[in-house]
C-alpha cells in the first residue's frame, strides 16, 4: 500500500526536526568545545571553519519565523567575545533583509505553500493571515498586542516601530526577528533603503555594547 | 650574519608557557622553524647585530599561518625571542604574544647540522 501524503509529509517533518536537533546537539558541542580551545597558531583554522557553521546556523535560523536566532548569536559573542561582534551583527542585518526581501517578493502564498510542506505551521499561518489583510492591517496585526494607545503610535512611526518590535524581548510569540522583516517585506509599507537603515540600526544596541566593552 | 649556520632547540607557545618542541635554524640571511614549516610558513629573512656580549635578532615568517614576527637576542648560548603572531580573517584579526625559548643545538654553529628537510635546498631545487 502506497503510503498517504500525510503520513510522507509527517515523516518529512520529524526528519527535519531531527536533523535540526541533531545539528543543534553538534552546534552546541562545538560552542562548548570553543569555550576551551586557546586560539593558537595551530587551532585557528579549525576555529575559523566552526565560526563559518555557525555563522550560517545563526544567519539562516534568524532569517525563519518563529525560529530563535539570536539567541545563537548572543552566544557566539559570550564564547568568542566582542571581536566577534562585527560578524553576528553584519549576519543579523543580512538575515533580516533577506526576509524582508522574501516577504516582498515572494507571493505570500507560495509562501505559505512552502511553510507548509516543511511543517512550519505558524510561519505559514502568519503569512496567510497577513496576505488576508490590506497592507495597513497588515502591521495592525503585529501591533496587536500593544495597548490601543501606543499601537495608535507604532502606526504612525512604522519604522520606529519595526526598530522597537525587533528590541522587544519575547518577540518570538510574533515570528521573532525573521517573522517581523518577512511580515515588513508583505505589508509593502517599507522601502528597502529605509528598511535597511532601520534594521542596522535596531539590531546594533548589543554587539556594538560587547564590541566597546571588549 | 652573526647568527648564520646556528640551530637553536627548545620550545614555542604562548609567552610564559611554550610547549611546543621546536628548531629555530638560521642561514644565508634566511632563518625558519622546523615547527612553522610544518604548518606551511616558508623561510623568512632576518638580520642581526652583535651588541657587547650578545646578538640581538629581528624576523619575519609569512606565510598561510599568518605573520610572525621574530625579536630575540642570544645570550651565552641561549636564545629567548618574543613572536608576535597576527592572523587576519576578513571578520577579525588575531593578535597573540608567543614566544621561542632554546638553546645553541650541540653547542656549535656548524651548519652541516641542519636536517636534509632543509627549506632552502628544498626552495632552490
Amino acid at each position: 500500500m502506497m503510503p498517504s501524503s500525510v503520513t510522507l509529509r509527517r515523516v518529512t517533518v520529524i526528519l527535519v526536526y531531527a536533523f535540526v536537533l541533531v545539528a543543534g546537539w553538534y552546534l552546541g558541542g562545538f560552542l562548548m568545545e570553543l569555550s576551551n580551545i586557546e586560539i593558537r597558531p595551530i587551532t585557528e583554522p579549525a576555529v575559523h571553519k566552526i565560526i563559518m557553521a555557525s555563522t550560517a546556523v545563526f544567519a539562516a535560523a534568524s532569517a525563519i519565523p518563529f525560529v530563535p536566532g539570536a539567541e545563537i548569536g548572543l552566544g557566539m559573542i559570550f564564547v568568542l567575545g566582542g571581536r566577534i561582534a562585527p560578524l553576528v551583527y553584519a549576519s543579523m542585518v543580512v538575515a533580516l533583509t533577506v526576509s524582508f526581501l522574501v516577504g516582498l517578493l515572494v507571493p505570500a502564498r507560495i509562501l505559505a505553500a512552502f511553510f507548509n510542506s516543511v511543517g512550519l505551521s505558524k510561519a505559514r499561518d502568519l503569512v496567510t493571515k497577513l496576505d488576508r489583510c490590506d497592507p495597513e492591517k497588515r502591521m495592525e496585526l503585529l501591533f496587536a498586542n500593544a495597548p490601543g494607545p501606543v499601537s495608535r503610535l507604532l502606526l504612525k512611526h512604522r519604522y520606529i516601530a519595526l526598530m522597537a518590535l525587533i528590541n522587544t524581548p519575547g518577540n518570538s510569540l510574533i515570528g521573532g526577528g525573521g517573522g517581523i522583516a518577512l511580515a515588513a517585506g508583505l505589508s509593502r509599507l517599507f522601502t528597502l533603503p529605509r528598511f535597511l537603515a532601520a534594521i542596522a540600526l535596531a539590531v546594533a544596541p548589543v554587539p556594538l555594547t560587547y564590541y566597546l566593552i571588549s | 650574519m652573526p647568527l648564520d649556520g646556528m640551530v637553536f632547540v627548545g620550545q614555542m607557545g604562548e609567552a610564559g608557557k611554550s610547549d611546543i618542541a621546536d628548531e629555530l635554524h638560521f642561514r644565508d640571511g634566511k632563518f625558519w622553524s622546523t615547527f612553522c614549516v610544518s604548518y606551511g610558513l616558508p623561510p623568512g629573512s632576518y638580520t642581526a647585530q652583535r651588541i657587547d656580549d650578545h646578538i640581538v635578532f629581528q624576523g619575519v615568517l609569512t606565510g598561510k599561518p599568518g605573520e610572525f614576527v621574530y625579536e630575540g637576542k642570544v645570550v651565552g648560548g641561549k636564545l629567548d625571542a618574543q613572536v608576535n603572531w597576527t592572523k587576519s580573517r576578513w571578520y577579525w584579526t588575531i593578535e597573540r604574544e608567543l614566544e621561542f625559548v632554546g638553546g645553541l643545538k650541540g653547542g656549535n654553529s656548524d651548519s652541516s647540522e641542519i636536517s636534509q628537510t632543509d627549506p632552502l635546498i628544498a626552495e632552490t631545487e
